[in-house]
């Protein structure tokens, strides 16, 4: 039978890639071929076996498999770079003022909503539900993690804001979320945290003139508080901004000190680094090391997932189909346009950084048909403890996402990154089992977890 | 039917590598060079590990060699100002422009394109020439990799009356 197999295999090789690439090119062909291993999964069971990397077995790495590895590590995560556009974004007493606000549920009308509604702490920051819902209805999109996000670039799913304090005061005053105002805000945070805040960012403005200072006044929330927020005098107006933008600064300087911690996968790495085989062994099963051999190898999945975060910070359309009632979301494609507009960007006026500094902002990618229905890519640390999946939490477990990467539908409309994995079972098995070894306590002080014991 | 099965999986597992090999294959051939300055030949590219992602992705700040434009008008040289080039970091890079008989451009007008034509995407970011530093030197910002593999970057020049266009092949692995 051996003997026979490779004449009669090279023939059948010629024949049906030629045929099939002259007929449909690479991407026919590639369908083609996950039909083929659909069937064939369903015909005989099981599909392609989980392979192990040669003679060396699973934990056998080449220097450049090493490399790949090491490169994923936590070990090669650098210092927390400074937010050059919050000036006490590494300030301690910013830090506590911003814990109390983001557990604050008084930065909501009814006082039934805070930063912590959707971002929880016992649940990795984020809220387990498909779309973030408040109060009974869902917003438009699923909650992704804070933990580690202070690395990012852009902030959202489409990344519309461009540091992490502009992005905590969209929901500050989003209806469907806090549903506050500016003003409200301002009021409440100058009477409840007063000392706090004139410590940290000095004078606060007197703002007992009710006249002056609306209880409710703000730009596109509704009818009532955007006409009261046009009768304020500019002046006024950007006094109360300046408030706002310091609860956006203080609630940022307390997230950017919510990172990942080390997991299974980092002491695999350095002891892949070290060719440490019984330390290797002793870490991951086989069937890890086999999952990790085909996260950065045949998966591609380090093309996107890549970096000790595993994400390379930018966007892509990866051809998720649309739930049911939904419509397409432009993502991306969408979110550029509202960053270069929004007055808290890192070049606005309320930016503590130098223009030169806002380099992602100055060189914002604005055209490409890669941008419509892209989101940002996830990082996946801790990522089997964040389900559900994707901006609009369509999947409901990491046997969903696979299943989505092995077939990889074409984007409609956009284009999709991805091709077909078309993994066997045990090979999707496999791939999960890598990613559950990503697991890992939040690397924050147990304090900073909750909300603080004493407030002013 | 198992033998049927077993060789037609046979084919769809080696196909699709065979086949991704093609594209870069082609584009390499056309006086394009690789990381460490050699013509990309058939042998470099069909490497064992050649259809394997190496994401890692970096190569040294000056690992391109010079180009001389698609017309014969300009040589080109680009360096990094980030050593080595890595992925995920937004940066910048220096691009000297010279005539052949080696005289320095000074007045020369830049666009740039670019991406991984094996992945049908441009740039995560849109750099662009932010200074002429004299002497033939322009500062390019705003350069941005995400993902390792092979990239083109592409940049039209115009000086006076004369334009004409360059392409970078390299490799982040």
């Amino acid at each position: 039978m051996r003997r026979l197999i490779p004449g009669a295999l090279l023939a059948l090789f010629v024949l049906v890639c030629g045929a099939i690439f002259l007929v449909a090119g690479l991407d026919g062909a590639k369908s083609f071929g996950v039909a083929i291993l659909e069937f064939i999964d369903s015909s005989e069971g099981g599909g392609r076996p989980v392979r192990s990397a040669g003679s060396g077995g699973a934990h056998a790495w080449t220097d450049g498999e090493r490399g790949l590895i090491a490169s994923l590590s936590i070990d090669r995560l650098p210092p927390l770079p400074p937010d050059p556009s919050n000036a006490v974004g590494d300030d301690a007493a910013a830090v506590a003022l911003g814990q109390a606000l983001f557990f604050d549920t008084n930065l909501s009308p009814d006082g039934t909503v805070s930063c912590a509604t959707c971002h929880q702490p016992e649940n990795y920051f984020t809220d387990g539900k498909t779309l973030a819902n408040v109060r009974g209805a869902d917003t438009p999109r699923h909650t992704p993690t804070i933990v580690g996000i202070a690395y990012s670039d852009w902030f959202y799913w489409d990344g519309r804001k461009d540091s992490q304090w502009a992005q905590a005061l969209a929901p500050q005053e989003a209806p469907i979320e806090h549903g506050g105002s500016r003003t409200a805000h301002a009021h409440y945070v100058l009477e409840e945290y007063g000392s706090q805040y004139r410590a940290l960012f000095g004078d606060a403005p007197d703002l007992s003139d009710i006249e002056r200072f609306p209880p409710h006044a703000a730009p596109g929330v509704d009818e009532t508080a955007q006409a009261a927020w046009e009768g304020m005098a500019a002046s006024d107006r950007g006094a109360v901004n300046r408030v706002f933008v310091n609860i956006g600064k203080s609630i940022a300087a307390y997230s950017r000190r919510i990172l990942p911690g080390r997991s299974r996968f980092d002491d695999y790495a350095a002891a892949a680094l070290d060719n440490d085989l019984a330390r290797m062994e002793e870490l991951f099963t086989e069937e890890e090391a086999v999952g990790l051999r085909l996260f950065f190898g045949e998966g591609q999945c380090t093309d996107c997932h890549n970096g000790p975060l595993f994400t390379n910070g930018t966007f892509h359309n990866i051809g998720l189909p649309f739930p049911e009632g939904s419509r397409f979301d432009q993502g991306r494609s969408l979110g550029t346009l509202q960053v270069i507009d929004d007055i808290f960007n890192c070049l606005g006026e309320y930016s503590d950084a130098e223009e030169e500094q806002c380099v992602e902002l100055r060189f914002i990618k604005l055209e490409g048909e890669e941008l419509l229905g892209a989101f940002k890519v996830p990082g996946l640390r801790n990522v089997a403890n964040t389900a559900p999946y994707m901006h609009n939490g369509l999947f409901p477990d990491l046997d969903a996402v696979i299943r989505h990467y092995n077939h990889a539908p074409p984007a409609f409309p956009g284009h999709s990154d991805l091709v077909p994995l078309a993994f066997s079972e045990a090979q999707s098995a496999a791939l999960k089992a890598f990613l559950l070894t990503l697991n890992a306590p939040i690397d924050a002080s147990p304090e900073l977890l909750e909300p603080p014991i004493s407030e002013e | 039917m198992r033998f049927f099965l077993v060789a037609v999986l046979f084919t769809l597992l080696v196909l699709p590598s065979a086949c991704n090999m093609a594209i870069p294959l082609e584009q390499g051939n056309e006086g394009m060079t690789m990381d460490d300055g050699k013509a990309m030949d058939d042998g470099m590219a069909m490497d064992e590990e050649s259809d394997m992602d190496m994401s890692g992705g970096s190569m040294a700040a000056d690992s391109i060699e010079a180009e001389t434009s698609k017309n014969g008008l300009f040589v080109l040289r680009v360096v990094s100002r980030l050593d080595p080039v890595v992925i995920n970091e937004t940066h910048s890079w220096l691009i000297h422009i010279e005539t052949p008989d080696e005289s320095p451009v000074l007045d020369a007008e830049l666009s740039i394109e670019g991406g991984m034509p094996a992945h049908n995407h441009g740039f995560p970011t849109a750099p662009r020439v932010t200074e002429n530093l004299g002497g033939g030197d322009y500062l390019l910002e705003g350069v941005r990799f995400n993902m390792g593999g092979v990239w083109v970057l592409t940049l039209e020049i115009r000086s006076g009356e004369q334009t004409d266009s360059v392409t970078f092949e390299f490799e982040l692995n």
